[in-house]
């Protein structure tokens, strides 16, 4: 018998995707039953009335949550969300209900072992409930008392050599696709670097000194799959700057329609039947810069031309390859609608090299470029985007010390932002009206 | 219940600290076959929708089985896939940013076992706790916010609506039938991303990229009741 009555909520238990509240209701009775004999150090009913509590909000149509002031484990600013219910006699299991993030590994790859010492420290220590995972990436653990967060800290950091993730006004979690691990588009190794970068700045990460979150997201190709460039203030995205490697074998094989080629991978292979692959309409027809030619069974792309969209790429993934001088666009300012509404991230770098050697060099001088002069600069509660939108791109630039290149233009003779200084001119702005007027009259 | 001591001392909170040691290194979460063809894998392929296979140069072959999960995922859950993962996959698995859950194995006749464990399991309320699917030219799973669960701004709830929508949209998550792939988000409030973002793969022609719009605003008009206002248009300069 549950311990509240859910008649809302149980009507999100039909339907074939699978159910949350069939799953907490399951984790409510396996916590009351207790078969495993856990001393929880939390209310062994905290599923129950958080089933109970969302019904509540299901009712009233909104949240019945508040903000939890300053909780957190000593040193750190960021890794726990203080959470506190605002109906707690009715539902005392989760008056207290705080989140601990719980920084993922690149690619979100796990071992079994790891993830069952997990869910054993929650079980014992939290409400065994999850995300898996957050925006971010992190692993969520949803809801546990004060008095457990030192402790979790401690189990996570002493015996699973693990530690928290970011939340608050600082470096969050930086998260990847899985890259070169099981892709073979991806220009760079995403999973190294993100992990470079998180353990580079794990001070940033930890301990709020900027205006506001920042997000790094890491594509490992053009084709944007963890979507860095609407998501995160600074995106990585993989990609080439020689050409792409066609084998004329192969794309004979695709333009023969042999089944071991399936066009686009096979991402078409549902219920509805699209015909015959057709090189022409479908790849030579679509390439948005019109760079690619096919004659005499030969296909020929005029690289200078291409804008690497992995248009082609996609549609032909085993005749066509990435080109072999692979490295990184930077694109820096996306954020999510509020104040002046959704922006996408701006390319900041066109190319740069991914060079584990150097310990990426060419990468962290930009990024401590930019947090030097938006920690400076920016307003409280200001994301980079918005920074660049008051004190424009031309600045951004100037402080990260990078030419202004054709590719910042985003649309010609529409974005003119690049002015000139005084400097940069013969003779600055002072002007002798009288000499000039002897060559010019009224 | 007795509060059980990790050895951590709130009087001394810096003795034997252990701090900023970040993430766990993936290396150690590689299953063998990834560790061995990273950075060598020639081409892959959607054998059907959920499947896929990775051929590396070597002529290793990676299987993959990519199933549907809610974002909320209790202990007891976790400890399933654990279990399927250490039946079938040698105690590896994945998960994606899209809130999927990945199960890899190195051989094709390990693939149909796998499929048939992943379909048979249920919950009790009668839905899927595995469903196949979420890859190629069709609809992937919602990534969303709180929303009820846990949020203190929220203005909707996000798992629900999820839920709801991915009943409605899930024939299309086990197929391939659109013109692309397409992405839906789902946001509580303003604070994130606001709804969603069609990620279809570059180059795709415009009368094709006008019907995943118009499936879009179907589908935005169906979850419109859900949803909070959406923000006011502005590019005032500040």
């Amino acid at each position: 018998m549950a311990k509240h009555e859910t008649p809302l909520l149980d009507q999100l238990e039909s339907g074939p995707w699978p159910s949350f509240v069939s799953d907490l209701k399951a984790q409510a009775e396996k916590r009351a039953k207790n078969a495993e004999g856990v001393e929880f150090q939390i209310p062994q009913d905290c599923v129950a009335d958080l089933l109970g509590v969302l019904e509540l909000s299901y009712k009233h149509g909104r949240t019945h949550w508040k903000h939890g002031g300053i909780v957190g484990v000593f040193g750190y600013g960021g890794g726990v969300i203080g959470r506190y219910c605002d109906q707690p006699k009715l539902f005392p299991g989760v008056e207290h209900f705080h989140t601990m993030r719980v920084n993922q590994p690149s690619g979100k790859y796990y071992t079994t072992d790891y993830l069952r010492s997990l869910t054993k420290l929650w079980d014992l220590r939290g409400s065994g409930v999850t995300n898996m995972h957050g925006a971010t990436g992190d692993i969520i653990l949803l809801g546990t008392t004060t008095p457990q967060l030192e402790e979790v800290f401690w189990t996570l950091t002493h015996d699973m050599n693990q530690d928290l993730g970011g939340s608050g006004s600082n470096l969050r979690t930086p998260a990847d696709c899985l890259g070169q691990s099981r892709c073979e588009y991806a220009c760079y190794d995403t999973n190294a670097l993100v992990y470079f970068l998180t353990n580079q700045y794990q001070d940033e990460l930890h301990r709020p000194a900027f205006p506001y979150k920042f997000k790094f997201k890491l594509d490992g190709c053009p084709n944007c799959c963890v979507a860095s460039i609407a998501r995160s203030d600074m995106s990585f995205i993989g990609t080439w700057r020689d050409d792409i490697r066609i084998n004329q074998d192969a794309v004979n094989k695709y333009v023969e329609n042999d089944p071991k080629y399936p066009a686009n991978a096979g991402a078409f292979r549902g219920s509805r039947d699209w015909g015959k692959f057709d090189l022409e309409k479908e790849v030579l027809g679509l390439c948005p810069t019109k760079c690619m030619k096919f004659e005499n069974k030969k296909l020929s792309i005029d690289n200078a031309n291409c804008t690497r969209c992995m248009h082609c790429i996609n549609v032909m993934p085993r005749a066509l390859k990435i080109g072999k001088d692979t490295g990184l666009s930077i694109l820096v300012g996306a954020k999510a609608p509020i104040l002046d509404g959704a922006q996408m991230g701006s390319l900041l770098v066109p190319f740069v090299e991914v060079n584990p050697d150097n310990d990426y060099e060419a990468i962290t001088s930009v990024i401590e470029n930019v947090w030097d002069w938006w920690m400076e600069e920016g307003k409280n509660r200001e994301r980079l985007g918005e920074l660049i939108m008051r004190q424009g791109f031309q600045k951004l630039l100037e402080v990260t010390g990078i030419e202004a290149k054709p590719q910042h233009v985003s649309y010609p003779r529409t974005n003119p932002y690049i002015f000139w200084k005084e400097d940069e001119v013969t003779g600055g702005w002072e002007r002798d009206v009288d000499e000039y007027r002897k060559h010019h009259l009224r | 219940m007795a509060f059980i001591s990790t050895g951590y001392d709130p009087a001394k909170p810096m003795e034997n600290r252990i701090t900023d040691i970040g993430p766990k290194d993936y290396n150690d979460f590689y299953p063998p076959v990834i560790a061995k063809n990273k950075g060598k894998w020639s081409h892959h392929e959607i054998l059907e929708p959920g499947v896929l296979v990775h051929v590396g140069d070597s002529g290793d072959e990676l299987y993959t089985v990519r199933v549907g999960g809610a974002r909320i995922m209790s202990t007891g859950h976790i400890n399933e896939i654990c279990d399927i993962a250490d039946k079938h996959c040698n105690g590896y698995v994945r998960f994606t940013t899209r809130n999927n859950i990945e199960f890899m194995v190195d051989s094709k006749d390990k693939v149909e076992p796998l499929k048939n464990d992943l379909k048979s399991r249920k919950f009790a309320g009668g839905s899927f706790k595995f469903p196949i699917g979420g890859t190629g030219a069709g609809v992937t799973n919602i990534v969303h916010t709180q929303g009820w669960i846990h949020c203190h701004t929220p203005a909707t709830d996000a798992s629900g609506t999820v839920k709801a929508a991915m009943d409605a949209l899930f024939t299309d998550f086990q197929d391939m039938r659109l013109p692309a792939q397409l992405r839906v988000s789902m946001a509580c409030c303003l604070n994130m991303w606001f709804i969603a973002l069609i990620s279809p793969s570059s180059g795709i022609t415009e009368n094709r990229r006008c019907w995943i719009m118009n499936t879009l605003i179907r589908f935005v008009k169906f979850l419109w009741p859900f949803l909070p206002a959406p923000p006011l248009p502005s590019n005032r300069q500040r």
